[in-house]
């Protein structure tokens, strides 16, 4: 029984390292450029399938695909925005966050022409392998995944504080007419920030392939538990995604292997619509 | 003071984190008067007008209105009890026709039908008639200011707060606004508490004036008394041109 | 009197061409299912309607009430027998009752917008889950409803000619509820709090009440219909009853319809539904996915180039067709 209780926490822990790095981009997109983006899940389809595709064509192990998708979905993401959330921007956000429910029936609709209908499983990876640790194991895939995810966290942390970049994309919401002032693009930096918003989805996209299936309705399931990480977290706290990730993936994988598997979303909504009500800013928001 | 009160604030204190907005005040509006409410940009006057219609809870202290205590009640229920209110940075329904916009105004007290009527009539009485069918979002500012307070009177108040209306208008508006607004005291018999910025429209139109200042009532007098008052001179340092009208 | 005849006239030709469908499609069954379908969207978007156009909250929780009422009404005609007409008002007052409970805490602690629409759609997840789980009444098999001899009072028909009257005199009332809603307190309520909740409030206003209010009648209805729609489908699945997708169109309808309009909505579903099933026909068998591609793609160019909705580029288009006409008929004459 306790052996399973720190099984399911240690898989927890793993699992909410990529919940925190599905909700990276989110919480970028909504915090520069104040969309609601209902269709983060889809996009996460979207870099899961790029990842099959360059594992299958090139031979590459899933989860170095990254590398290839990071730049291909900064390109999509890129295209997006500029083509139909920017004519949007100056419009009621009642207009952008249903082009995110558009999107969110379009991707999987064309992710359905592209790849099929069937399940997608990536070829065997060098993660493949398990850890034995006193009657708990680990696979290299969730290890990776949770180390990578600590990683990237942190350096995007960097980015954000320590460059130049990141700093204008960080003043834009706080003030946008200091910010054009200053020489700041803010379509530019709207969309890069968009973009890389997509992008970002590249690691935990290559690192769910790892293990899991891909399909073009995958996605639907993450477009709201992203936002669950990131409400729990507060909006503008990108530190404090990796606590509510990992609240969020902890929750889950109790609820899975001490009650039922099929009660995850119970548990996970529940505390979402309490968060929701009795604290919207979040754990970590700003005021 | 000697007439009935109408509207008294009894020691409000209000805090936002470690500001001070509102330090311990206490003021009169007296029935069937104008009183008038000024100082400078971040004094507490729009927490004060906040706090008297139930936006804001005051920290401490009591808002009473023809003698019964509505601290901490509702906006919408002070309002059925009789205090509208217009907002310092309006808040028009863009959506709606200004004949909606004014009816929504009218419905607490009456069905659709006599709301109807009564919203007709209040829209002739500001001779906005014309406007009726265009949207809000259609105004210029002249036209919100007027639909704002076409809206407030709707709701047939017996003490009306007026936050900054005259703000952005050019003298002849503020003339004719000014001219309305005595018209609605003294016709439909409404107190009014005017936030005023311009100190002339304030001098002429009421004829209490309380002077707030970092939170602290400083002076109150007949307007006349406090053009010449030194706190209050202070306060508005640098203002003096626009003092002395 | 004559403006009001006017006014009447194109409405009442709209009842009698919809009452005459079945009709004009020569009684084929596939353009009946087709028609069916496109009342069961115009229904639930109209009701949405109420609590979405006139009080721009963003409701995504529309699927959470069909379900019920879905599940209820299946349940209740499956366990024991009853007639799905009692099953379709205990549906309706169920899901009623979870809108409230739902409702109640939302609007009185002011969560607003898009947390709205975020905690709504977390109601269908929650349900759904529910329901996967509880498999004496749910589960992930779909369990059919009993299909015996032709019976109005067991909604069970061997054709989908009964389930179209039905469904349109559903829409039609869902239309005149809309109506009577516009033209009283309540609708000058909503209207007035979607835009601006502190001034409503300031306008005496009881911003809570009336939220709830339009939530009530919203999934009263939107329950109701859940009860029609089972036996329309003949069979009760979580999934499909307690639709997230679902959930979503309907929002979609109702803003490239237009807000705040009765027709916005109901024009969009007759519209865009219309597009989606003909496309399906077309296309479906062809690509997979290509046909709701084609479809978003038609959602995203409304949201992009028509921000006022169908029913205002209608409206701009018939009056455009309206005075070429004119201007070409006076230069004839
Ligand atoms: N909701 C709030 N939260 C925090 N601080 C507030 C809030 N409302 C007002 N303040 C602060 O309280 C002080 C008083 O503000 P208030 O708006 O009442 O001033 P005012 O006298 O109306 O000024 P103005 O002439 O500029 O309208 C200001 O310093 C303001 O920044
Ligand atoms: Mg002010």
């Amino acid at each position: 029984m306790l052996i399973s209780i720190v099984q399911a926490l240690v898989n927890g822990v793993l699992i909410g390292c990529i919940y925190a790095l599905i909700a990276i981009g989110l919480q970028m997109i909504y915090g520069v450029l104040g969309i609601i983006n209902l269709a983060h899940g889809d996009f996460l389809m979207l870099a899961m399938l790029i990842a099959y595709s360059f594992a299958y064509m090139t031979g590459m192990d899933v989860t170095l695909t990254f590398l290839l998708t990071f730049p291909l979905l900064f390109i999509i993401g890129a295209g997006v925005y500029l083509s139909v959330i920017n004519p949007l921007i100056k419009r009621k956000p009642l207009f952008q966050f249903a082009m995110t429910l558009g999107l969110s029936f379009f991707l999987p609709s064309i992710a359905q022409v592209v790849w099929g209908t069937e399940p997608k499983a990536s070829p065997s990876t060098i993660l493949s392998g398990v850890i034995h640790m006193g009657g708990i194991s680990i696979t290299y895939s969730y290890l990776t995944a949770g180390l990578v995810g600590v990683l990237a966290i942190i350096a995007l942390y960097i980015f954000m504080n320590r460059t130049y970049l990141g700093l204008a994309i960080r003043a834009v919401p706080d003030n946008k007419d200091a910010a054009a002032l200053m020489g700041v693009n803010i379509k530019m930096i709207y969309c890069i920030s968009f973009a890389l918003g997509i992008a970002l989805l590249a690691l935990p996209g290559s690192l769910l392939m790892a293990f899991q299936n891909a399909y073009p309705t995958i996605g639907t399931r993450y477009n709201l538990l992203a936002w669950c990480v990131v409400v729990l977290a507060g909006l503008g706290s990108f530190s404090g995604l990796l606590v509510s990730g990992l609240i969020v993936g902890i929750i889950e994988s109790l609820i899975a292997s001490l009650w039922d598997p099929r009660a995850t979303p119970l548990g996970i909504y529940l505390v979402f619509l309490l968060i929701l009500w009795l604290k919207p800013k979040g754990l970590f928001g700003r005021g | 003071m000697t007439s009935r009160s109408c509207l008294e604030v009894v020691n409000v204190t209000k805090r936002f984190g470690g500001l001070v907005a509102l330090d311990n005040v206490s003021l009169k509006v007296p029935e069937g008067k104008i009183i008038g409410l000024i100082g400078p940009n971040g004094a507490g006057k729009t927490t004060l007008f906040n706090i008297i219609t139930g936006y804001i809870k005051p920290d401490k202290g009591k808002v009473l209105f023809k003698g019964i205590d509505i601290t901490g009640k509702p906006p919408y229920e002070i309002c059925k009890l009789g205090i509208a209110r217009t907002f310092q940075i309006p808040k028009p329904f863009l959506d709606l026709t200004v004949e909606d916009s004014v009816i929504a105004g009218a419905i607490n007290r009456h069905g659709v039908g006599e709301a109807k009527k009564k919203a007709m009539e209040i829209l002739e009485y500001l001779e906005l008639k014309d406007l009726k069918d265009k949207y809000c979002s259609e105004l210029n500012i002249v036209q919100s200011k007027k639909v704002e307070l076409a809206r407030a009177l709707a709701t047939e108040p017996k003490l009306l707060l007026l936050d900054e209306i005259a703000a952005g208008l050019n003298p002849a508006e503020i003339q004719e606004l000014m001219e309305l607004i005595k018209r609605i005291n003294y016709e439909k018999k409404i107190t009014i508490f005017v936030i005023e910025h311009i100190m002339r429209m304030i001098l002429k139109l009421s004829e209490y004036v309380y002077v707030l200042h970092y939170g602290k009532l400083i002076a109150e007098g007949k307007p006349e008394e406090l053009v010449h008052n030194e706190k209050v001179i202070e306060a508005y340092l640098g203002r003096k041109v626009v003092i002395s009208r | 009197m004559k403006s009001y005849i006017k006014r009447m006239l194109p409405i009442m030709i709209g009842i009698v061409l919809s009452f005459l469908v079945p009709v004009m499609v020569g009684f084929d069954e596939f353009y009946i299912l087709l028609a069916t379908t496109i009342l069961v969207y115009s229904v639930v978007a109209s009701a949405w309607n109420i609590i979405g156009g006139f009080g721009g909250q963003l409701d995504l929780g529309a699927a959470a009430y069909l379900g019920l009422g879905a599940f209820i009404t299946g349940n209740l005609l499956l366990k024991f027998g009853i007639t799905p007409w009692i099953g379709m008002f205990i549906g309706g007052i169920t899901a009623t009752a979870v809108a409230i409970v739902i409702g109640y805490p939302t609007f009185r602690l002011g969560v607003k917008g898009v947390w709205y629409a975020l905690s709504t759609i977390s109601v269908v997840y929650i349900l759904q889950t529910l329901f996967l789980m509880w498999e004496e009444v749910g589960g992930p098999v779909e369990k059919w409803l009993p299909r015996g001899e032709a019976s109005l009072y067991y909604l069970s028909f061997r054709t989908y000619i009964p389930y179209y009257y039905i469904a349109l005199v559903f829409l039609i009332i869902t239309l005149i509820i809309n109506r009577l809603v516009e033209h009283s307190r309540l609708g000058y309520s909503l209207k007035a709090l979607a835009y601006d909740e502190d001034a409503a409030m300031s306008l005496g206003i009881n911003v809570q009440r009336t939220k709830l209010k339009a939530l009530m009648i919203y999934s009263f209805i939107v329950g109701t219909f859940g009860g029609f729609y089972v036996c329309f489908t003949g069979f009760m699945h979580p999934v499909v009853d307690f639709s997230i997708p679902f959930s979503i169109e309907i929002v979609v309808l109702g803003i490239v319809g237009g807000l705040g309009t009765i027709y916005g909505p109901l024009l969009a579903s007759l519209i865009l539904v219309s597009l989606k099933e003909y496309l399906r026909g077309t296309f479906g068998a062809i690509i997979m996915g290509i046909y709701p591609a084609i479809y978003a793609i038609a959602l995203i160019l409304i949201i992009l180039f028509a921000p006022q909705g169908l029913a205002s580029v209608l409206k701009e288009a018939f009056y455009f067709i309206i005075t070429k006409l004119r201007i070409r008929t006076m230069r004839g004459g």
